[in-house]
């Protein structure tokens, strides 16, 4: 496998890739518009840039830190990046000054680095007149001589100053370029982040769902019902109806959030007749439900799986089996739905399953309800087995 | 001679399935059937069956269990086949090369291929190599074997 180089190594590159290409632009402008001579239009660009160059990672730094935008915090940020840019302009004028203009404030002679030097040197060619050829860009009608006696320092303030007002929309390019750059950045993070959300969510609805029909289950129904298949036929029919049904309901109601208590009854009914059949006489179930709830708005698939944790954890591990009881009833404004099973009871039992089947409901009820509207509670029966009790508020479906 | 079976399921249809799979094979006899794990151990110890086809998930004992009991009672180790509705240990089975496993529904080709094994595994010179084999099986799958 190839190595990629590290980040900064890259964006050093970016850096100054894009530098370059910026010098050879402005080169080419300066050579149309008012440098014929291609050496001097390379020469006038990149004086002009590099000041920029040594400023420029200060500017991106200041502008990722203090981001432009709305509100008191945006306006704030941009008031201080109007004080800091002109500061900023400042600095690149002075270096300009300092560093390309031969007659720079405190330099009576050519500076030690001047492109103009190089060139006379490398060209043999006479030097040119160089203070006006340095402000050449400006073309702000700095009147001063050419020659190369050091111009009057007033005048070099004056022009300081004016030309700081020259660099300074320099500034807001490099500003908007870098604020531009972040915000792209800002929102593919988000994308992502919205992806990666969409996938957890798809995660939590697909282990809801396992939680909801445990593979178990239906894989030992469907080796019943492949054993009925030979020796009862109707009765193999009417599990593969039950199990439609119950398919059904976890795949289509999967994600409705409430059914009547009826139909949710139905569904409950569904795997109840499943279980019997699997274990024929070792489940007995019995249910008492209050008419007048019977319309009552549940959390689709609520009881099954407490019913299948008093079955598997309760019942299935006795060897004689026992008893599942259902009451719901309405208490006030609130509907209570009790889970009773006469089993080996919580204590005895090895599996935690009975943990992660409640906090899945748990979890249900308090995104339907809020955290207060609702009450989960698992205690032992008083001689032996397990009692669960659901209590939400009772809702009518709105008519 | 034909080779004898012992059936292990906690449900009768699951018991039935095998029982009616089996009957299609004049090979093997069932020397026994039974629903639960510590019946298991008892029929096994007491019948000596050559295969037994085992349920995992069963109420007092899970298959596992019933291994790990074998092997505390010192009783010589039949071929064993997992059956069981969900491939959670069966993965696990198959990479510790256990003889073989079958998912429910069973089919029958699918038993008759397990059947095939365990008869090779039978013919082998060596019938401890399969115990060892299995006992590995066990102790990876079970690093908390239960105490009695």
């Amino acid at each position: 496998m190839k190595q990629r180089p590290p980040a900064w190594c890259l964006y050093g590159l970016y850096y100054v890739g894009g530098f370059a290409v910026l010098v050879v632009m402005l080169a080419m402008q300066l050579q149309v518009s008012q440098v014929p001579d291609w050496e001097r239009a390379f020469k006038h660009s990149y004086s002009q840039l590099i000041p920029w160059l040594i400023v420029a990672p200060f500017v991106l730094w200041l502008t990722a830190r203090f981001r432009l935008g709305h509100g008191r915090q945006g306006m704030a940020h941009t008031a201080l990046h109007l004080v800091v840019g002109m500061v900023a302009a400042g600095l690149v004028e002075g270096l300009f000054i300092t560093c390309f203009l031969p007659n720079g404030p405190g330099m009576n002679g050519p500076p030690d680095f001047s492109p103009r030097d190089e060139i006379v040197h490398d060209d043999q060619r006479p030097p040119p007149p160089n203070f006006d050829e340095g402000l050449l860009l400006f073309g702000d009608g700095l009147s001063m001589g050419p020659g190369p006696q050091t111009p009057p320092r007033p005048a070099l303030v004056v022009h300081w100053m004016k030309q700081l007002l020259r660099q300074y929309p320099t500034y807001w390019i490099i500003v908007a370029v870098q604020s531009m750059l972040l915000a792209t950045r800002d929102l593919r993070q988000k994308e992502r982040q919205a992806l990666e959300i969409q996938g957890k969510l798809t995660q939590a609805q697909l282990n809801t769902l396992r939680l909801q029909l445990q593979p178990h289950f239906l894989f030992n129904t469907l080796n019943a019902t492949s054993t009925l298949v030979h020796s009862d036929p109707e009765k193999a029919d009417q599990m593969i109806g039950h199990l439609s049904t119950l398919l059904r309901a976890v795949l289509d109601e999967g994600n409705a959030n409430v059914v009547p208590l009826s139909r949710e009854l139905d569904l409950l009914q569904a795997y109840i007749d499943i279980e019997q059949v699997r274990f024929g006489d070792r489940v007995k179930f019995v249910k008492d439900v209050a008419t007048d709830c019977l319309h009552a708005q549940v959390p689709t698939l609520i009881l099954q799986p407490i019913v299948e944790n008093a079955i598997r954890h309760g019942i299935e591990p006795r060897a004689e089996g026992g008893h599942v009881w259902l009451t719901v009833a309405k208490h006030e404004s609130q509907i209570h739905i009790t889970v009773v099973d006469d089993g080996i009871g919580q204590m005895k039992s090895e599996n935690a399953g009975w943990g992660i089947g409640l906090s899945n409901a748990r979890a249900r009820l308090e995104a339907l309800y809020g955290a207060n509207g609702y009450q989960v509670t698992l205690s032992p029966r008083g001689g032996g087995g397990t009692t669960v009790q659901l209590a939400f508020p009772f809702n009518q479906p709105q008519a | 001679m034909k080779m004898q079976t012992l059936i292990v399921d906690d449900e009768a249809l699951g018991r039935e399935r095998l029982r009616l799979l089996l009957a299609k094979m004049p090979e093997f006899d069932i020397a026994g059937e039974c629903h639960g794990g510590q019946e298991a151990v008892e029929l096994i110890e007491t019948l000596s069956p050559q295969i037994v086809l085992l349920d995992i998930q069963m109420p007092d004992l899970d298959g596992f269990g019933v291994i790990a009991e074998l092997q505390r009672r010192g009783v010589q180790m039949p071929i064993i086949i997992f059956v069981t509705a969900y491939q959670e240990h069966a993965v696990k089975a198959f990479e510790v090369n256990a003889i073989d496993y079958l998912l429910k529904p069973v089919q029958g080709a699918r038993l008759e291929a397990a059947l095939d094994r365990a008869r090779t595994q039978l013919a082998k010179d060596n019938p401890k190599d399969g115990q060892t084999r299995l006992a590995n099986v066990v102790e990876q799958m079970q690093p908390k074997t239960t105490t009695y």
